[in-house]
């Protein structure tokens, strides 16, 4: 084979090895999920010059995760959302979250449900799964951003993320760290080829929560709530 | 960016708050001076049946729908103290909701009960006992429901691989405010596959002669969890034509219930190794032939014992001692053409039976943050091992070896970027199979599996250097590089599958490398240096981690650098 051959044959090898490289990140690409829509409501107070936001989320807690509220240990669910101005860039306007703490108080018989948001936090106790859902897989009026964030009279949507149980990523290293190396108190470490394969099953699942869910709304002017008296 | 209240509308916040505790003091308070507080409705002071109802989902029954133009009506905030008897009956069917305001005081008083039992459930082969072993409570401690221990050792347990899935809950104890804690386990298969390999290799019979491509496979399974007690047994096997290799061991990760660890194993090799490069004749036992390789054919048996132990949470300390007895059989004598000059060929180590005795210490950090699809964090071991006397006296030699990788997540569609780095050295007479093999390095020439080699080529040799004269050498040096791209991610039967290409120089030597250079190489090329890549899939299933590589296979390609300068 003369050397000018072999230069082509390393030429096209290259070439198909550029395509393929090229190609792998397209079907990643396209496994990833598309983001559902939902409706929200944004209410501007003219008065106080504050954006809120409702919106519901009551998928993420299916029966499961119903079941679990009354085990007696605290389930974390957090909402976090981005506001955006609808076709405007893609920074956000504002951010906010609303968190909330159950715990199935074993021998009160009622879920002890902490709620922090903008402002402040709270403590309430209910009795009923539907008091906590009420609570945790709903918000109402959550302050979203001030007049000095948000522009008058422009559509806005947010980009909403719901987590179940999220872990922060101190504890999810130190998770994993545990996870790789339990063998303080119970089995190989990572040197053994023993444990690497399986217990990356359940380094999986120790991802950045115990579900979580993801959607954004539909573009919508805010209502405004309690008009200000110059539009009075 | 915070999406927290401005400080200026907290000031409100707290002013407001204060207010509600005014009236709770029982203080002068008017629904009218409230609605003037210009921020969001006071969720921790009104109870959700007024809230307006979020837009998507349909309003709850006990939550009636109100506009979400109309300011809420207020009512005034009930009890703070956790409900109790007195609970009003407001909703259908349930007793009333109670609400607690505060800046972070209500957050200070947690949920805690005095643990009465631990209750493990689920647990068909798994001793209770292994379980207990991962949970730092017992009966009769305070049991906080907020202790961060609660959730890792949860994790802790998953992670032991015993089981599918682990709960825990907590149900009323025998008397108020005592507990009992459940566990509950589902169990899952134990027997896991370790490693899979297979490939094709270039051997040869016994007699020398090249033989056309032959298979070689490999296969390690273990059982993790042996009759629910948390110790691990395992088995591996290697075949190839001609070749066969054994392992039997154990590993206990608690040792009589202590943090030690205590692992072992036992071997068996009938195995057969190729030496020579080019010109090869040997003499066995009065016949001269020539054929490509002089054979070498031997047999280990033995076995290791060693201690370990955690240092930290990612370190990590071993000892093993190890007793082999071997039984070697190779050409009385041979020789090879090695840079022009016939040279005889070292086949390290002793003709019949002999002792090989070691004992073995690593130091392993740990930081990766996966163990197959690592993303980040590093991996590091110090190795030294040395050989045992008088115990031991057929070979003795010390040996150090230090390897150190350290991954890097990019900041573009999650790539990552691996360097590693290796280097060791051997001093005295190790055995040949104790010392480092340049198919150990190059990606086009088969590994060893379970310490048997399968291929006789020599390494492509790219660089056109005298690494094509070596084998095995006594100094060893890699850096490599990969860079992995990530297809693939789920959470049943495949985690995860990896695009990945790598590259690196490594080179192999022994001490005549350096004294007695091979005549026929000059400058640069008489540094012993070859290029090595590999193209291929990482996938981590929950069978175990798989590696699907074409180097093997482009090993065969005939695009090769220099061969031996003999032939």
């Amino acid at each position: 084979m003369t050397s000018r051959s072999r230069l082509q044959r390393f030429r096209r090898t290259l070439a198909l090895l550029a395509l393929v490289l090229l190609a792998l990140p397209a079907v990643a690409r396209a496994q990833a999920k598309p983001v559902q829509t939902r409706d929200a409501l944004f209410e501007w107070d003219a008065e106080a010059k504050l954006l809120y936001l409702s919106i519901g989320f009551r998928d993420v807690i299916d029966p499961e995760l119903q079941a679990k509220l009354s085990r007696g240990l605290p389930t974390t669910i957090v909402f976090t959302a981005a506001i955006y101005r609808s076709g405007g860039s893609a920074q956000p306007l504002s951010t906010t979250a609303h968190t909330c703490r159950v715990t199935w108080h074993v021998w009160e018989e009622a879920y002890r449900v902490e709620i922090t948001r903008p402002g402040g936090s709270q403590v309430r106790w209910t009795t009923t799964v539907e008091g906590v859902l009420r609570r945790c897989a709903e918000v109402r009026r959550l302050l979203a951003g001030t007049a000095a964030q948000i522009p008058a009279n422009t559509p806005l949507f947010c980009s909403a993320k719901v987590q179940v149980n999220p872990l922060s990523p101190e504890v999810v290293q130190k998770l994993k760290l545990w996870v790789l190396r339990p063998s303080g108190t119970g089995t190989a470490g990572p040197s053994d080829a023993l444990f690497s394969t399986f217990t990356g099953l359940f380094i999986q699942r120790v991802g950045e929560a115990e579900r979580e869910l993801k959607f954004n709304s539909r573009p919508l002017l805010p209502v405004v709530v309690r008009p200000s008296t110059e539009q009075k | 960016m915070s999406g927290f209240l401005p400080a200026s509308v907290a000031i409100r916040e707290r002013q407001r708050r204060a207010r509600v505790v005014a009236l709770l003091l029982g203080l002068s308070y008017t629904g009218a001076a409230f609605a003037q507080v210009p921020v969001s409705p006071p969720v921790d002071s009104v109870v959700d049946r007024t809230d307006p109802p979020a837009p998507t989902p349909a309003p709850s029954a006990d939550a009636p729908a109100t506009s979400a133009a109309t300011p809420p009506a207020v009512v005034a905030p009930p009890e703070a103290a956790p409900p109790g008897n007195g609970l009003a009956e407001d909703e259908p069917g349930a007793r009333a909701e109670h609400d607690s305001a505060g800046n972070g005081g209500s957050h200070a008083v947690p949920v805690r009960y005095t643990l009465e039992a631990i209750q493990v459930r689920g647990n068909t082969r798994t001793q209770r006992r292994v379980v207990l072993r991962y949970v730092p409570f017992k009966p009769g401690n305070v049991f906080d429901v907020d202790d961060p221990e609660v959730e890792l050792s949860r994790y802790r347990l998953l992670g032991t691989g015993f089981f599918r899935d682990v709960q825990y809950s907590l149900k009323k104890g025998s008397e108020r405010g005592l507990v009992v804690l459940v566990i509950d386990v589902a169990e899952r298969n134990t027997i896991v596959i370790n490693d899979i390999s297979m490939g094709f290799a270039a051997d040869e019979a016994r007699n020398g002669r090249v033989r056309r491509l032959s298979g070689y496979a490999g296969l390690d399974v273990a059982e993790t969890n042996l009759a629910g007690t948390g110790i691990t047994l395992g088995g591996a096997l290697a075949f190839a034509s001609n070749q066969l290799a054994l392992r039997v061991r154990f590993l206990d990760p608690a040792f009589l219930g202590s943090n030690w660890m205590v692992g072992g194993s036992l071997l068996y090799n009938d195995a057969e190794d190729f030496f020579g490069t080019s010109r090869v004749k040997w003499i066995d036992p009065d016949r001269v032939t020539q054929f490509s390789s002089a054979v070498v054919d031997y047999t280990r048996f033995g076995g290791s014992l060693g201690i370990g132990r955690d240092l930290s949470v990612s370190t990590q300390l071993w000892l093993h001692y190890r007793l082999e007895s071997l039984n070697a059989s190779y050409p009385y004598e041979a020789s090879q053409s090695r840079g022009f000059a016939t040279e005889p060929i070292d086949f390290d180590i002793i003709r019949g039976r002999s002792v090989l005795s070691t004992l073995r210490g690593t130091l392993q950090v740990d930081t990766r943050d996966h163990p197959f699809l690592p993303t980040r964090g590093s991996f590091s071991t110090i190795t030294t091992e040395v050989g045992l006397l008088p115990a031991g006296r057929d070979y003795d030699y010390a040996r150090i070896d230090v390897q150190t990788s350290r991954w890097f997540k990019l900041p573009w569609r999650e790539h990552v970027l691996r360097l590693s780095a290796f280097g060791g050295a051997i001093a005295g007479n190790a055995p040949f199979f104790e010392q480092y093999y340049v198919g150990d390095f190059s990606d086009f020439l088969p590994d060893r599996v379970l310490g048997v080699t399968f291929d006789h080529r020599y390494p492509k040799n790219l660089l056109g250097t005298e690494i094509v004269e070596v084998r095995y050498g006594k100094y060893a040096f890699d850096l490599n590089a990969e860079y992995r791209i990530p297809l693939y991610r789920g959470h049943h039967t495949v985690f995860g599958i990896d695009f990945f290409g790598s590259g690196g120089a490594y080179s192999v030597a022994s001490d005549r490398d350096f004294t007695h250079p091979p005549r026929a190489y000059s400058g640069f090329a008489r540094f012993p240096l070859d290029l090595t890549f590999n193209l291929g899939f990482r996938m981590d299933t929950s069978a175990g981690g798989f590696v699907f590589a074409f180097s093997n296979v482009l090993g065969f390609l005939p695009v090769r650098g220099q061969g031996p300068a003999g032939q």
